[in-house]
Order: structure tokens, then C-alpha cells, then sequence
């Protein structure tokens, strides 16, 4: 993996270096991006000696979104997936890292570049209701991207047509013009946007319609022949209007609903309401947050059915962040499971699923219950304790507190499953979080054999020593102790997770 | 055997609003058997919570129980009441809606516990973990001695309670015994250095812990039945399955009954031995686990089923039920089945009120009940009623 991905884990600054070749689909390249948070340092915080620390919510990840595809970003509260879509969107500063789209650095763009953006990538939140406002007809919500980026404007490459109807008294040659702009009111199909025009005797001279309350038609007798002359007669007010009523009937609600307010409609409305939000710029990318999950497993399919149906008809590239993995494995090409801040594994989703190659993946989908009576009575392998805080995050692998298959250094004889136990002691005096007390109640070696009585051998001895350490109340002894014999490759060594050269990534040490 | 320690009859319960009255639950009816997991599973609207709290007696205003029964088996407690509420008692059963106030509410406890999705609703901000279990131990040991002097300071919450419990220390009453099965039920639930645990605030824990801490707090009146209302729905699915193997752990070892509320069908599945699935209120189908997942009857079971993606299989296209959920208000409720508007197999045979039918069942001794005509009947496309689309799946 090291050989054919330059290792740049560590270097923020030279991370930018990509080829043409191995991101010729990517609409979105992310490298090593990070994103810290300030924590503390408050008024109270300064009063009570408290330093300011930082929170290393995303801190270091590298994958692309290529174009037209679905990639799942999956994880636990805490793993920084949302943080990761609101930074790549530049909604909060990223730390560090770049991220370009369609090849263009977005942190380093100038006003137009990003107002351009903007109108390009698109975000659905979770929540519908607290991400529209209350105050606000649906349709003015809808409408609103619209109007602050003063569309519609016309495409220059969409052409414009007529298909005349003649009706019956009119004789003579009808030539038509339409108006370059349009495609502002009526959507082209295969580059052309076209407008059925008719023209008739009316009681003296002839009279031009179109059926349309945006568009009119003129006419004007030149010589022998009639003119018609079609323009866009509505306002620019309007025209956004129409449009939001056409994104409403689009996602699956009625045109005639613009009037109304998001209190009116249910949870699965609201959220069809953000996404004809999102739709209303044409844009090529929508990073979707969460967006099923505060809904009801009836409408939530209805939802995805609807998303489903617009990358294909718009042809939008996804990413897609979620904790549940059902819905991720229904929904994404690829998925991308962090942990703590980094990837773990990425890679195609059948692959993901049905043969995951990192501990944490493992764990993860091991942990879902499965909708079927053969799920009933299953005993789950818990991964124990929690996620440890992204404000101290792990040194080496993020997941080695947790990992059942922490890797044992190589010189010792020991069970994996006893390792782990090792690890967790190691982990309690470390953090100074032993009682002594406890210890001393019961003697070094009674308490190892308790908590440990899978251990033998000089292990055995090694904690014996270190626990009578801890008895006479010096953990730094006990901790150093238990280190010289323990210490694993899972702490001392970062796991590569540079995507190799089809773009997935195992940060593990059991796949170097 | 499978003996009942529990039965639900026709409970309603009612809320009187502004805008009218809602219908929250209606005639619902299950048991609850001698150690097992029942679960009771539907979507936001459904009733399962207010049912939950109708168990318990727990509903608020503007909220009420206006009917039914629910009849606990508790053969000293049936003795002491069979003469002075006769109406109450039924052999060994009491029904707990119609006993005095007093005992009603000592119940809570030895017969009933419960936890919900936010501990914080059942724990107090303010007072040590261990303190606060410790105080449910104390309270549950003098309710056994004397069942009229009850009182909990951590049931029921509000600003009144926490400027009572900030002057009031609570240290006084609460015995060390009860200090220390506090930190022993606290190891008992998974929590780690029980005893430092025991001091610290709610805060200083995480999601799951506090979680279990909640489940320490109901285990302290060793209850015959721990109601579960979403339980692990706030959490992460390894935080979660942490506490489903606890609780089920708790359930085979301390012998208790567990009523599961849920609307995540793999919940269901990993925990119940039999499941009510809940549809504006009622209780549309109910029967074991194999019945209910394999065998649905009622077209909401069957969409509810068809509408979550599986983890093993990647299905290209959903079938979701169409619509939302209906009005719960009585005024818009009417008369037929309240699923016709949104069944694929509405007939007009289901333009008036469906009682449980029986349909089928796979197993011994397990019944299989539904509120739909289908249960003993086929579909007949003949009688289809306008606007209902054909059973097949729908491709919008
Ligand atoms: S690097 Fe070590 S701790 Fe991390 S996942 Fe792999 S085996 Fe587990
Ligand atoms: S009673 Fe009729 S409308 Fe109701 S669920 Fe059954 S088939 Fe559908």
C-alpha cells in the first residue's frame, strides 16, 4: 500500500500532490483534512485554571466522491462524519487539508468561484423543521436559493424553439422568434427548451397564445407574413415560483402547497421540502446528513425511493452520511466508516458488508440487529467501554482501546483475548484510575488472578510487579512497567490510510 | 407453562385537547407471560408510548385512561383486597386500575419498573448517581414495610423538586445498606469501579452508562415486569447492543417479565418472544415472533416489514407504505378500518370497525390475532375500493 500512495499522513502542507490519473472521475477530492474545535476557555473555564483544549473531531482523512456515485459516510456519534460534510462545503473552517471540486481548490476560492460553488454542491440537513424556516412559505424556502444567487438566469447553451400550431383561416407564412432566455421558464429536454405556440383568426387579425402564465405571445403582420414573437413576460419573482412549485410536484408534493408554511406538512414532507431546496440550483453534488433519520421507517423508505430516483434523473453524485447501516448498504456504491475522527475502511459496499477487513467494521455490523427471526436470542460480541474523547484521542490506531484484535508484540506468548484484558488494565492505570486501595485489599497477585486469570508466565509476573507499583501508589512505575513488555505496534504506529490505488483504505496493522 | 403476569384488556386511554379529542390508544389487548420479552412496536403516532405509561398509570393531563383493565397477578395482593374491592380481584389477578391509590402507587417498584429512551428523565442532574439508587433501594424497602408511607423523590421531576432537593439533603434517610446495594446494583449493570461511579453526577457519565445506571435504578424493587420504552433508541449500535445483552442477561437471571417498546423491527427481533405491532393506536397484530415476521396478515405488518432495507441484501427499490399516518383526532377517525386510506388491499368489507380476528398460527400455545378482515379471508380485487392500489408493489 506505502509503495504506490505517497504517505502523507503527517504532512498536512504536502498533502496536495494528486495525479490526473489516479482521480480522473473524482468530482471531489479530500486530503487530510482536519478539523479541530476550540473546547473550553470560557470565562468559568479561565477562573478554574482550565486550559482550552482542543477537539480533534475530524483529523486527518483522505478519500474522493467520484462523479455520479453514492459514498456513504458511516460511523458512531462522535466520529466526525457530519463535521467532515459541513467542512468540505466550507459551512465551518477546516483546520487543515484541501478539498477540491471538479478539480478546483475550494478553501482557496475567491468570491465567484465560491458563489459558483455554492450553487454546485447542496446540503440536506437531518432535521427538516429546524433547518427550514418557520417563518417562511415552503415555496418561498424552495425559492430562496434562487433568488439570492438572482436566478433563473439563462443557460447560453440551451437553444430555443418553437412547435407552431396554425389553426384554420390563416393562410399565409407564420414565422416564429423566441426569446434566448426561455429556458428560464420552461425546462429544456436533450439541450433544447421548446414552446407549443398557436396562432389563429381572431375577430379582425390574427392573435398568437402560448399556454403559459410566464410566457407571451405577440404578433405582427409584416407584408405578407406574420410575425410571432415569443417572450418571457413573467417576473423574475414569478418565474422562481413556478419553478419551486414544478421542485415541490418533483419531490412528491402538489405545486398548489407553495403557500404554505413547514408547520403544515409532516416530518417526511418537511424533509422532501429540503431536498426540492437543495434541487433548486441545479446542483451536481448534495452532501445528504443524516437525512431518513428522524423519520419513520414507512416514509424513510419513501425518501430513498425519491433519492434514488433523482440521482438518476439529475444525475447527482451523493455523499451520504448516516449512522445507519442498513440504509447506508441500501443506498451507497461506496462507503467510508470512520471512527474517532479518521477512516478506518472504505471501499466498494458489498465488499464493505459482506467481507469487512478492519476490526471496527467488523464490530460495527456484528452490533445491528437484523429485522428477521433468526436474529432472535443472538448473543452480540460487544465491543467494550465507549469512544474514547475526541479531545484526547488514542495514540496510534484511534481503535486500539476497544479492538478485540489488538496485535500482541511479536515476543510474547500470549491469547488474544487476554491481550485485550492486559490492555484494559494498562488502560485504567494509565489514566491513574486504579485504586490502590482495591489493590492492596487483596495483594497484587490475588487481584491479577481475579481480574486476570488467564494469565501466566512471566505476563503473570510482569503484572504481579506493576499491580504492587499501583499498591504503593506510584502509577507512573506501573504504567512504564507494563509498557516495556506490552507496548503493541496498535499504539505506537498510525495505520496507513491513504486510499491505495483503487481508492479503498484498511487502517489496520493486520493488513500491512 | 406459560402462565400471564400480566393482561392487558381493552385499555384506552384519551387525550381531551384543544383542538378535540385524540384517540391515543384504543381497546388494546395483550398478556405478558412469565419470563419472557413482549414487545410492542409501531411508529411516532402509534400509541406504544402512551401505552407504556398507561401500564404504569403515568399519563398526564390532558391525557386519561378511560377504560380497561389491567390485571397483574399477585395471589397476597388479590387475598388482601378480595373483600374490601371485590370488583378488583379475579383468582390470583388484581386489577391494578381499580385498587386504592395507595397500593396502586406502591407498585411501583416490586411489580413495575421503568426505563425510557432519556435517562435523564428518571434521573436527577443534581444528586450523585449512587445516591439516587440508593434512595429507589430505600424507598422500595420501606414500601415493603409499610406500604401506606411512600413517598420518591426521583419519580416525577420538575423545577419544585429541585429546589425542595437542594435544601433538603437527602443523605438523612437513606441507610447504608441501601448505599451499598446501590453500588452493588450498579455492578450488577455493567458499570465499572462501581463504588467511584457511585459519587459521581449524571453528567460525568456517557450515553450507555447512564443508561445503565437507569436499569440499576429500576432493578432496586426487584419488579416482576421492567417496561422499556426505546430504550437503546438514543444510543449507538455498539453502545446499544451493550444494553440489549444486559437486559437480557437481567431478564433470564433475575426472572422478570420485560414489556419492549420499540419501532426498530431488529430489536424486536433479537429480544421478543412475542410482539404486538401497534397502528393508530390499536393493536393491529399480534402473535409470536415467527408469526408476525414470517406470516404477517395485516398489510401494515407486511409494509412495515417491506419498507426497511435489509443489511444482508441490497433490494434496488423499497416498498414503502404510501401516505402518512392518519389523524388520531376522534372527530376524524370515523368508523373503518384505520389503515383503509393507505392499504393496498382496502375492500369495502373494511369500511366499518375490524375486531381481532384469529388468523393462523405456527406455534403451540401462541396465539395469532389481527385487526383485519383478511385473517380469515381472502383479498378480492372484485371489492376494491377507490384509490386502492393493486397489492402488487408500487413503483412510483
Ligand atoms: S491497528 Fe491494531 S488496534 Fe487498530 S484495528 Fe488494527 S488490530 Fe485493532
Ligand atoms: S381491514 Fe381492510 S383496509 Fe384494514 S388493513 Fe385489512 S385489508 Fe386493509
Amino acid at each position: 500500500m506505502t509503495e504506490t500512495a505517497p504517505d502523507n499522513a503527517d504532512q498536512p502542507g504536502s498533502a496536495t500532490d494528486r495525479t490526473a490519473a489516479d482521480d480522473a472521475d473524482a468530482l471531489l477530492e479530500v486530503r487530510s483534512l482536519r478539523k479541530h474545535y476550540q473546547d473550553g476557555g470560557g470565562l468559568l473555564d479561565r477562573v478554574l485554571g482550565r486550559e482550552a483544549t482542543s477537539v480533534k473531531a475530524v483529523d486527518g482523512i483522505d478519500f474522493d466522491v467520484r462523479r455520479g456515485e453514492t459514498l456513504g459516510l458511516v460511523g458512531e456519534s462522535g466520529c466526525g462524519k457530519s463535521t467532515t460534510g459541513e467542512t468540505l462545503l466550507r459551512l465551518r473552517e477546516a483546520t487543515g487539508g484541501t478539498v477540491a471540486f471538479d478539480g478546483e481548490e475550494v478553501f482557496d476560492m475567491d468570491d465567484e468561484s465560491i458563489a459558483s460553488f455554492r450553487r454546485r454542491a447542496q446540503i440536506v440537513f437531518q432535521d427538516p423543521f429546524s433547518s427550514l424556516d418557520p417563518r417562511m412559505t415552503v415555496g418561498a424556502i424552495v425559492a430562496e436559493g434562487m433568488r439570492i444567487h438572482g436566478l433563473p438566469e439563462s443557460d447560453p447553451t440551451v437553444a430555443t424553439a418553437a412547435e407552431l400550431s396554425v389553426g384554420d383561416g390563416i393562410d399565409r407564412m407564420v414565422e416564429v422568434t423566441v426569446a434566448d432566455d426561455l429556458d428560464r421558464v420552461i425546462d429544456a429536454d436533450d439541450g433544447v427548451a421548446r414552446v407549443p405556440v398557436s396562432v389563429r383568426m381572431g375577430e379582425k387579425s390574427p392573435e398568437a397564445s402560448v399556454d403559459h402564465d410566464l410566457l407571451g405571445a405577440t404578433v405582427e403582420e409584416r407584408e405578407a407574413d406574420l410575425h410571432v414573437e415569443v417572450t418571457v413576460t413573467g417576473s423574475k419573482g414569478e418565474i422562481r415560483r413556478a419553478k419551486a412549485g414544478r421542485l415541490l410536484e418533483r419531490v412528491g408534493l402538489s405545486s398548489d402547497q407553495v403557500d404554505r408554511y413547514p408547520h403544515e406538512f409532516s416530518g417526511g414532507q418537511r424533509q422532501r421540502v429540503g431536498i426540492a431546496r437543495a434541487l433548486a440550483l441545479d446542483p451536481e453534488f448534495i452532501v445528504l446528513d443524516e437525512p431518513v433519520s428522524a423519520l419513520d421507517v414507512s416514509v424513510q423508505a419513501q425518501v430513498l425511493n425519491l433519492l434514488d430516483d433523482l440521482q438518476e434523473e439529475f444525475g447527482l453524485t451523493y455523499l451520504f452520511i448516516a449512522h445507519d447501516l442498513s440504509v447506508v448498504r441500501h443506498i451507497c456504491d461506496r462507503v467510508a466508516v470512520m471512527y474517532l475522527g479518521k477512516i478506518a475502511e472504505l471501499g466498494p459496499t458489498d465488499q464493505i458488508f459482506e467481507n469487512p477487513d478492519h476490526p471496527y467494521t467488523k464490530a460495527l455490523l456484528e452490533s445491528v440487529p437484523r429485522a428477521e427471526v433468526a436474529e432472535q436470542g443472538r448473543r452480540v460480541a460487544t465491543l467494550a467501554g465507549d469512544v474514547p474523547s475526541p479531545r484526547n484521542p488514542p495514540s496510534g490506531c484511534r481503535f486500539r482501546t476497544r479492538c478485540p484484535k489488538v496485535i500482541p508484540p511479536e515476543d510474547i506468548e500470549i491469547e488474544q483475548s487476554t491481550f485485550r484484558e492486559v490492555m484494559n488494565l494498562r488502560e485504567t492505570v494509565e489514566a491513574g484510575s486504579l485504586d490502590p486501595e482495591a489493590v492492596q485489599e487483596v495483594g497484587a497477585q490475588r487481584y491479577r488472578e481475579e481480574e486476570l486469570p488467564a494469565l501466566d508466565g512471566e505476563n503473570a509476573a510482569v503484572v504481579d510487579s506493576a499491580l504492587e507499583a499501583v499498591a504503593d501508589g506510584d502509577h507512573a512505575a506501573a504504567a512504564a512497567t507494563l509498557r516495556e513488555r506490552f507496548e503493541t505496534v496498535c499504539e505506537t504506529t498510525e495505520p496507513d490510510a491513504t486510499p491505495d490505488a483503487s481508492g479503498d483504505v484498511v487502517a489496520c496493522h493486520l493488513e500491512d | 407453562m406459560a402462565d400471564e403476569i400480566l393482561k392487558v384488556r381493552n385499555l384506552t386511554t384519551r387525550f381531551f385537547t384543544e383542538e378535540g379529542q385524540v384517540n391515543a390508544v384504543e381497546g388494546v389487548d395483550f398478556d405478558v407471560r412469565d419470563g419472557e420479552v413482549f414487545g410492542i412496536v409501531g411508529e411516532s403516532g402509534s400509541g406504544k408510548s402512551v401505552t407504556a405509561l398507561s401500564l404504569i398509570d403515568l399519563v398526564e393531563t390532558p391525557g386519561r385512561i378511560t377504560e380497561g383493565e389491567v390485571w397483574y397477578r399477585d395471589a397476597e395482593l388479590a387475598d388482601e383486597h378480595r373483600d374490601s374491592h371485590p370488583e378488583a380481584v379475579d383468582g390470583d389477578y388484581v386489577d391494578v386500575r381499580q385498587l386504592p391509590e395507595t397500593t396502586r402507587r406502591w407498585l411501583r417498584g416490586p411489580a413495575f419498573a421503568t426505563i425510557f429512551q432519556d435517562p435523564m428523565s428518571s434521573l436527577n442532574p443534581t444528586i450523585p448517581v449512587g445516591e439516587q439508587i440508593a434512595e429507589a433501594v430505600e424507598v422500595q424497602r420501606r414500601a415493603r414495610a409499610n406500604p401506606r408511607r411512600t413517598r420518591s423523590r426521583t419519580q416525577g421531576y420538575g423545577l419544585g423538586r429541585l429546589l425542595i432537593d437542594s435544601v433538603i439533603p437527602s443523605r438523612n434517610y437513606v441507610s447504608d445498606e441501601s448505599h451499598e446495594r446501590a453500588v452493588e446494583l450498579l455492578d450488577r449493570v455493567g458499570i465499572p469501579d462501581p463504588e467511584q461511579r457511585a459519587e459521581e453526577y449524571p453528567h460525568e457519565f456517557s450515553g450507555g452508562m447512564l443508561q445503565r445506571a437507569m436499569v440499576a435504578q429500576a432493578l432496586a424493587g426487584e419488579p416482576d415486569v421492567l417496561i422499556a420504552d426505546e430504550p437503546t433508541t438514543a444510543l449507538d449500535v455498539t453502545i446499544q447492543a451493550q444494553i440489549l445483552n444486559l437486559l437480557t442477561e437481567l431478564q433470564e437471571e433475575e426472572d422478570m417479565s420485560v414489556v419492549l417498546i420499540t419501532h426498530n423491527l431488529g430489536v424486536i427481533a433479537r429480544m421478543c418472544q412475542r410482539v404486538g405491532v401497534m397502528y393508530a393506536g390499536e393493536v393491529v397484530e399480534r402473535g409470536s415472533l415467527e408469526d408476525v415476521f414470517e406470516n404477517p396478515v395485516h398489510p401494515y405488518t407486511e409494509g412495515l416489514l417491506g419498507s426497511i432495507p435489509d443489511l444482508e441484501d441490497p433490494a434496488p427499490r423499497l416498498s414503502p407504505i404510501e401516505g402518512n399516518v392518519p389523524s388520531l383526532l376522534d372527530s376524524e377517525m370515523g368508523e373503518k378500518c384505520y389503515f383503509a386510506d393507505r392499504c393496498p388491499k382496502a375492500m369495502e368489507s373494511c369500511l366499518h370497525r375490524i375486531d381481532e380476528r384469529d388468523a393462523p398460527s405456527t406455534l403451540d400455545g401462541v396465539d395469532h390475532k389481527v385487526r383485519c378482515v383478511l385473517a380469515d379471508r381472502e383479498y378480492d380485487e372484485s371489492e376494491a375500493l377507490d384509490g386502492a392500489t393493486a397489492p402488487e408493489v408500487t413503483d412510483d
